[in-house]
């Protein structure tokens, strides 16, 4: 019982951090005074961690600037490889729709010069 | 990003490469910062950055929305990267402390920061030590702000197991700490925490 309310409180907790807000403890000390206590050191615990994961990191903006370059080039040989595969789709089949047209022709010469 | 609904956008990526840059430049930090977190190091965070945004532009075409936050696909992409970095390198997946950035700021006392600092180190190496999820669980959800059923579409796992998983995460790395000499979290009078004097 305790473990899923504990479990409860512990997220319950992370959100208001992720929220900014900052009077979670007073808000549930009044409802579950007794749990808020013994998960105190948890609530510093995850407090500081969320301090320190939060630190902001700079990525290099040349690497993020070049990889967007390379990027947005593949991106573009990639779509003139579709449209050409595109293309040579149809010019198969047109090739083939003519083949079966001109195979259709010959058969009703063939068999028409018969009868 | 532009006003443009998230799903309009990744469909629109599909076959334009300026609607796929707007995608980059969206998701870029995020997915860097969460890939560095993870590696501790400059170098291998580019690379495996660089190849995950080849990844997406690759299987993009083939993308379904099935409703889950298209972040969460990101993320699974860079969990499974990283997650095959660290086997390729045949070790345990541990991060450089010295690489990662302390949190505290130089304008209180000199010796209160270096103080923080070691705390702080100390906090990383007991993150570190930490088996694979619960590390993954306490950087998708603080550092990236992630919500339970969005961690639980990368960890494979559902938003009540998620939930669970925090309140042991947390118990183990208090046990971490403890190991480490810090008796009450890492707050109090070794505290990495914010206070009066930032």
């Amino acid at each position: 019982m305790d473990d899923s309310i504990h479990s409860d409180l512990l997220n319950a907790h992370a959100d208001a951090l992720l929220q900014g807000e900052t009077d979670y403890r007073e808000r549930y000390q009044t409802l579950f005074p007794h749990q808020v206590e013994a998960l105190d050191p948890l609530f510093a615990l995850a407090e500081s961690t969320y301090t320190l994961v939060r630190a902001p990191i700079t990525m290099r903006a040349q690497f993020k600037a070049t990889l967007k370059a390379d990027l947005l080039a593949q991106a573009h040989q990639q779509r003139l490889l579709r449209r050409r595969g595109g293309w040579r789709w149809a010019a198969l089949g047109a090739s083939a729709v003519t083949v079966g047209v001109i195979a259709a022709a010959a058969w009703r010469g063939t068999h028409g010069a018969a009868r | 990003m532009s006003d443009e609904p998230e799903s309009t956008l990744i469909e629109r990526a599909k076959s334009d490469p300026d609607a796929f840059g707007e995608l980059y430049e969206h998701y870029v930090d995020r997915i860097y910062n969460y890939i560095y977190y993870r590696v501790g190091n400059v170098d291998e965070a580019e690379e495996l950055t660089s190849r995950l945004f080849y990844r997406v532009l690759k299987a993009l075409p083939r993308y379904v929305d099935r409703g889950a936050p298209f972040a969460s696909w990101l993320y699974r992409i860079a969990h499974n990267l990283v997650a095959n970095f660290h086997r390729d390198q045949a070790r345990r997946p541990s991060v450089p402390i010295d690489d990662l950035p302390l949190a505290s700021t130089s304008r209180a006392a000199p010796e209160r920061v270096a103080e923080r600092h070691d705390t702080e180190r100390t906090l990383w190496q007991a993150i570190n030590a930490l088996h694979e999820d619960r590390r993954q669980l306490l950087l998708l959800k603080f550092g990236d702000g992630l919500s339970n059923a969005q961690i639980g579409e990368v960890l494979g796992r559902t938003e009540g197991a998620v939930k669970s998983l925090y309140h042991r995460t947390l118990l183990a790395l208090r046990e971490e700490m403890e190991q480490r000499g810090y008796t009450r979290g890492a707050d109090g009078a070794n505290g990495t925490g914010t206070s009066e004097e930032d």
